[in-house]
């Protein structure tokens, strides 16, 4: 018999599988940040400089709210997940373009803080953070949060409005989604023409020259973004197809109904925060049921919701809403559709 | 894990080395001459057991229980495993040997529907195996089917879903569908015992990875212990972090190299930290985004890292809730996992602790 030659090595012990996908969060996590790019590009085109110091100021502030939660609580740096960052991003995305700097800190830490740290990190948390974030500004600054300014490429020759600010760059109007509501309300009455007019701004809703908040104008943007996290299968496909389909039906109904009233089925699609929504926000996979059936449960949940916050409810806007709903049954939806084994009845 | 008594086998001088005696077989292997009870007692006398590493007594399941017929034999030549070539190399070098044996496995069950299943990154074993079936009339009653090359797909309940369509229900085993499977080597090794009354003594075991010196296929009498083979392939490389028996997906990482050679070992793996990533390799764990990959990738459906999780924070009443005595540890949640968590790792000490409490408690 040889001699052994392995005496020196050490040799690693662990349960098997010995091979990965070499996959990481991070990476996940990057994809994300990928695909939020041309929302981001879009948004500094349309809104110039105050896209750059919202995205900036949120994405720092969530990160060091959350570097300050580890120190606190004694536990090794998550940053390197990346996930404070895709918070910081996906909360700036939702406000509007000239939102005051220090609100936006309060609404990331408060993001970072109670939406994610303080149910014990990444993994736990049982609301989107970025969403649990912006509910929190709309509780304490709904004025704030209701003043959009147009983009910086559309010419007009509105007056200029505001809370006080000087928007030497850009000037207030009505979102499509805002004139939409007011067709609603205006249901019944002779001449009422705001809907066909929210109508005719498809074609713009889709480039993103239109009001809204920073990373919602854009479709086009964000639908390349969806496209790359989808061929990446970053996230799944089922909740967005899901919550659009769900919203696109509901959106019918009212528009068959009455078309003075109600505007045509895919201007919800474009307009407001579905598209970004169904693409990076119902997504989280945190937040999001783990089973396929308990997506498509969820995806149909967040659309209808919207939906009918956005017709029959007071506010234009449901999607922050709808998923913070949908988000809290999550647990309910996966313990609902426990999966059967291969052979089990 | 503890120390066992073993025990040497000494074998006089001209007697050894035994070689493989695949050439006795040829294309005029004439099947009526055996009958089903003696081939049920030569695997008996062998000690023939389940070679694909579950170690299933074979005489046991050679035995035709009239309660619970077979009408479709499964010979299993899928050896999905990554890294291993023992199976294949065996196809190729032994063919009429294993059609000999899967013939004896379908007379001893009086089933006339053998199918020889694999996977189709092998077409020259698929090859062989048609022809060896052409050359010989006496065994045209054999299929050999070709299936979809996907992990894990040599899995007993996969391949009967695979080739017969039929589920094994959840804690059954094979005749309750009214099939048998068995591994190739098992096969061979069925020929040898019926045809020429040989105990089994050797198997194939492949030495692979990139830690090993020379990788290859041997003949190795069981019971050698694994140092010696190292030893025979040129010893372990500088760059070798683990040594496994079996493969890098299911296989058992040793610190132990005296441990001998049993009759499930298929493989000794040695792998370089290049090979299982450095992420894997450092072991350090993200904690669970809830991505669902795992849930996606579990060919039997359950939900790993709700199970795992539950295990790690000694909830084991969940665990078994959600299926986890189910889970057949083929490893692949562990694999696509993001945040690098041991899923199958806590799920099968879910099981341990699980076997551990029912021994404990009076029945």
């Amino acid at each position: 018999m040889q001699e052994n030659q392995n005496i020196d090595l050490e040799l690693k012990i662990s349960p098997s599988p010995h091979i990965s996908k070499h996959l990481s969060t991070t990476s996940v996590m990057l994809d994300v940040i990928i695909a939020l790019v041309p929302a981001i590009i879009a948004a500094g085109i349309f809104f110039r400089i105050q896209a750059v110091v919202l995205i900036g100021t949120c994405v720092i502030s969530c990160v060091i709210s959350e570097w300050l939660c580890n120190v606190i609580r004694k536990k090794p740096n998550s940053l390197g997940d990346l996930s404070a960052v895709v918070t910081g991003i996906i909360l700036a995305f939702s406000l509007p373009p000239h939102f005051p700097y220090w609100a936006c800190i309060i609404g990331s830490v408060f993001a970072i803080v109670i939406g994610k740290m303080v149910f014990g990190g990444l993994g736990a948390n049982i609301f989107n953070p970025a969403m649990a974030g912006r509910c929190f500004l709309t509780a304490c600054f709904g004025a704030f949060i209701t003043t959009w300014t147009v983009p910086a490429t559309i010419d007009t020759v509105m007056p200029i409005m505001g809370q006080g600010q000087t928007v030497t760059q850009a000037i207030t109007q009505a979102t499509p989604l805002a004139i939409s509501k007011e067709a609603i309300k205006a249901k019944g009455e002779e001449e009422n023409s705001k809907a066909q007019s929210v109508n005719s701004m498809f074609k713009s809703m889709l480039i993103g020259s239109t009001g809204g908040c920073l990373g919602e104008t854009s479709s086009i943007a964000l639908l390349i973004g969806g496209v790359y996290m989808l061929l990446r299968k970053t996230i799944t496909w089922i909740i967005p197809v899901a919550m659009l389909m769900s919203a696109f039906v509901f959106g019918s109904i009212g528009w068959l109904i009455d078309s003075q009233a109600y505007v045509q089925p895919w201007i919800h699609i474009a307009g407001g925060g579905m598209l970004i929504g169904a693409l990076f926000i119902a997504t989280d996979p945190v937040t999001a049921p783990l089973t396929k059936k308990g997506m498509w449960i969820f995806g149909i949940g967040v659309g209808s919701l919207t939906m009918l916050i956005r017709i029959v409810g007071e506010y234009p806007e449901g999607v922050m809403f709808a998923i913070l709903l949908m988000n809290s049954v999550t647990p309910l939806i996966d313990r609902f559709t426990k999966l059967t084994p291969a052979g089990g009845k | 894990m503890g120390r066992a008594v073993a025990i040497i086998i000494d074998v006089a001088e001209d007697n050894q080395p035994i070689q493989p005696i695949a050439e006795k077989f040829t294309s005029d292997f004439n099947l009526g001459q055996y009958s089903p009870e003696q081939i049920c007692e030569a695997a008996r006398q062998a000690g023939i057991v389940g070679m694909g590493g579950a170690g299933f007594p074979t005489a046991v399941k050679l035995r035709a229980n009239p309660e619970s017929p077979i009408d479709t034999v499964i010979i299993n030549a899928c050896e999905c495993e990554p890294f291993l070539t023992c199976d294949y190399r065996m196809m190729i070098e032994w063919t009429d040997q294993i059609l000999a044996g899967s013939a004896l496995a379908g007379k001893s069950l009086s089933c006339e529907n053998i199918i020889i299943a694999i996977e189709d990154n092998k077409p020259d074993a698929i090859a062989a195996f048609k022809e060896a079936v052409r050359k010989n009339s006496a065994m045209s009653h054999i299929q050999i089917l070709a299936v979809e090359t996907k992990y894990p797909q040599g899995g007993e309940r996969q391949l009967i879903k695979s080739v017969t369509g039929r589920d094994v229900p959840v804690g059954g085993i094979p005749p309750m569908v009214k099939v048998l499977v068995t591994n190739v080597g098992t096969a061979a090794a069925i020929a040898e015992a019926v045809c020429f009354a040989n105990p089994l003594t050797h198997r194939v075991v492949t030495v692979t990875g990139g830690g090993i010196n020379r990788c290859g296929n041997f003949y190795v009498p069981i019971g050698t212990p694994v140092e010696e083979l190292i030893d025979f392939c040129g010893g372990l490389g500088e760059k070798a972090v683990k040594v496994l028996l079996g493969g890098p997906m299911m296989g058992f990482a040793i610190g132990d190299l005296s441990i001998p050679i049993t009759k499930t070992c298929g493989a000794i793996t040695v792998l370089t930290e290049k090979e299982i990533g450095k992420a894997k390799n450092k072991g350090k764990q993200t904690p669970c985004i809830r991505c669902g990959r795992c849930l996606d990738v579990c060919p039997i459906k359950l939900n790993p890292t709700k199970i795992a999780h539950a295990v790690k924070y000694d909830m084991l009443e969940t665990a078994a809730d959600y299926h986890m005595a189910a889970c057949m540890e083929c490893g692949c949640c562990s694999y696509v996992c993001p945040g690098n968590i041991e899923v199958a790792g806590h799920i099968k000490t879910g099981k341990i602790l699980v076997a551990r409490q029912k021994k404990k408690m009076p029945q």
